[in-house]
């Protein structure tokens, strides 16, 4: 990549990181569409990561509590689900998670 | 100020669930009654067709625009479809605008058309998902409600307002629709039927939801100056802006749209006017949640103050500034292509006096429509003014 796809700049560099969160806003989703593997009821949580930057993925480990998951840490996972083995580009990218961690 | 263009006449379909016709049909029936209702204006007078329309592969028909255009007699012209998800009918009419603007065109219809309830809900719901982000987005679960519902729930959080506040949007919009005969959900609605609604992504119910519908809907422009060879009371577009942002899940400001304030401060600044200045509203209320956000990015009101808004009233038919006084995609329905194009039928409606009574705005001399296509990633907005 020559240069940012967001804001163009040329300054870029290769960083690694945390891949750790905290949830900025969630929903529960009742009615999904045909095209995501996971049937509903699943939570879904939009994520900004402590280096910058948002992620939205399916929340994972709340076990059958509902409750209010804004603020709460997660770790982001990227899983590929079983049977997308080799699902090949543009649909290749593994789906994302969001692992709570202890409160 | 000299206008961009002008609107001779109308037509729209009825919103709705529309079995066993094709998009090019319910497009015919808008374009019947935008002809009927204006005797000076003939098929030979039309230089263009614009057509708004998301989804042709819900009816497995390609080419919809010169197919459309052909099968109603408009012969040889040039038909573009436009495709701007959810905004398509404005991205229509802006092209349109423009059109006529350039000199190309003296006479052009700007038109919207959507066929989609003969699909099951959970394909078109993966369908119209398709707004979204691919790898960041649909891919990872997110449908439009889902990114609307979590908006919503920062919106209630940071600004002290309440489901009940998405609520009353829909109870008022379902008002207006209510006495609209091209709505779709012609119901009147209560603040408890909408909580007790079931969820489709809390805090999101059905009830704040618009419907999945079909519908089509156009608008008749031309050069200003020709205004008069077809109709004694046109209506003039004055301004006609658009803007685009990043997908939701990139944006760093999660809560309002960019986009909408981009486009109202352009075309604010064409229609040397503001906010305070406009009579009437028909903003994109595809969830009631949008609406809300609406007041504040098209400055009805400041920022966190639009429940408050809302509560005083002041949006409702008889109020100072009415709101979707259609019904709003809400209750007039939204067939995707034709929501742009209806909100300008509705205006031209509302700017010459020709809706019915219980939801007129009355004295209305300048009106605002705002369309959005997906979650705020392209917007249009255009203002109107009754001539004379």
């Amino acid at each position: 990549m020559k240069s940012c796809r967001i804001c163009a700049s040329a300054n870029l560099e290769v960083k690694e990181v945390s891949m750790t969160g905290a949830v900025v806003t969630f929903t529960e989703v009742a009615v999904g569409s045909s095209g995501y593997p996971l049937k509903p009821p699943y939570t879904l949580a939009l994520i900004k990561l402590d280096e910058g930057g948002h992620l939205i993925g399916v929340l994972k480990g709340k076990g059958e509590k509902d409750a209010d998951w804004v603020g709460r840490r997660v770790k982001v996972l990227f899983e590929v689900i079983a049977g997308e083995e080799k699902v090949t580009k543009p649909d290749s990218w593994p789906r994302v998670f969001a692992q709570l961690l202890p409160d | 100020m000299r206008p961009l263009a002008s609107i001779v006449t109308a037509g729209c379909a009825r919103y709705g669930r529309r079995d066993g016709f094709y998009a090019r049909e319910l497009l015919a029936e808008a374009l019947d009654e935008a002809f009927e209702n204006c005797p000076r204006l003939s098929r030979a007078d039309i230089d263009a067709l614009y057509l708004g329309q998301a989804f042709e592969t819900f009816e497995h028909q390609a080419n919809t625009a010169p197919s459309s255009a052909g099968g109603y007699g408009l012969r040889r012209i040039p038909a573009i479809r436009l495709d701007s998800v959810s905004s398509s009918g404005a991205s229509a009419l802006r092209q349109a605008v423009l059109g006529i603007r350039s000199g190309e065109y003296d006479v052009a219809i700007a038109a919207g058309v959507e066929k989609m309830t003969h699909v099951p809900t959970s394909v078109a719901l993966d369908v119209i998902s398709m707004a979204s982000d691919r790898p960041f987005e649909q891919w990872n679960g997110v449908t439009l409600a889902a990114i609307n519902a979590m908006i919503a729930r920062m919106y209630l959080r940071d600004y002290k307002a309440t489901e009940e506040h998405l609520a009353m949007v829909a109870v008022k919009n379902h008002r207006n629709g209510f006495y609209n005969p091209k709505a779709h959900l012609r119901k009147i609605v209560t603040v408890r039927e909408v909580l007790a609604s079931k969820a489709v992504a809390t805090p999101l119910k059905l009830l704040d939801c618009s419907p999945i519908s079909d519908g089509a809907s156009c608008v008749v422009l031309c050069r200003p100056e020709l205004a008069a060879r077809y109709t004694d009371s046109p209506v003039d577009i004055v301004a006609s802006a658009e803007a685009t942002d990043l997908n939701f899940v990139f944006r760093e400001q999660l809560l309002g749209f960019e986009a909408t304030r981009a486009a109202a401060a352009m075309a604010y600044a064409q229609a040397e006017t503001s906010a305070d200045k406009v009579d009437l509203f028909e903003v994109h209320d595809a969830f009631t949640i949008n609406e809300l956000l609406a007041y504040e990015d098209l400055g009805l009101c400041t920022k966190g103050s639009a429940s408050r808004l809302l509560e005083s009233s002041e949006t409702s038919v008889g109020g100072r500034i009415p709101v979707n006084p259609s019904g709003g995609l809400k209750s007039k329905g939204h067939p995707v292509g034709s929501s742009g194009t209806g909100q300008a039928y509705e205006i031209f409606l509302q700017l010459t006096g020709r809706v019915e009574p219980e939801r007129a705005v009355k004295g209305a001399h300048t009106a605002l429509s705002h369309s959005m296509g997906g979650a705020g990633e392209s917007v249009q907005v255009h203002v109107y003014r009754k001539r004379g």
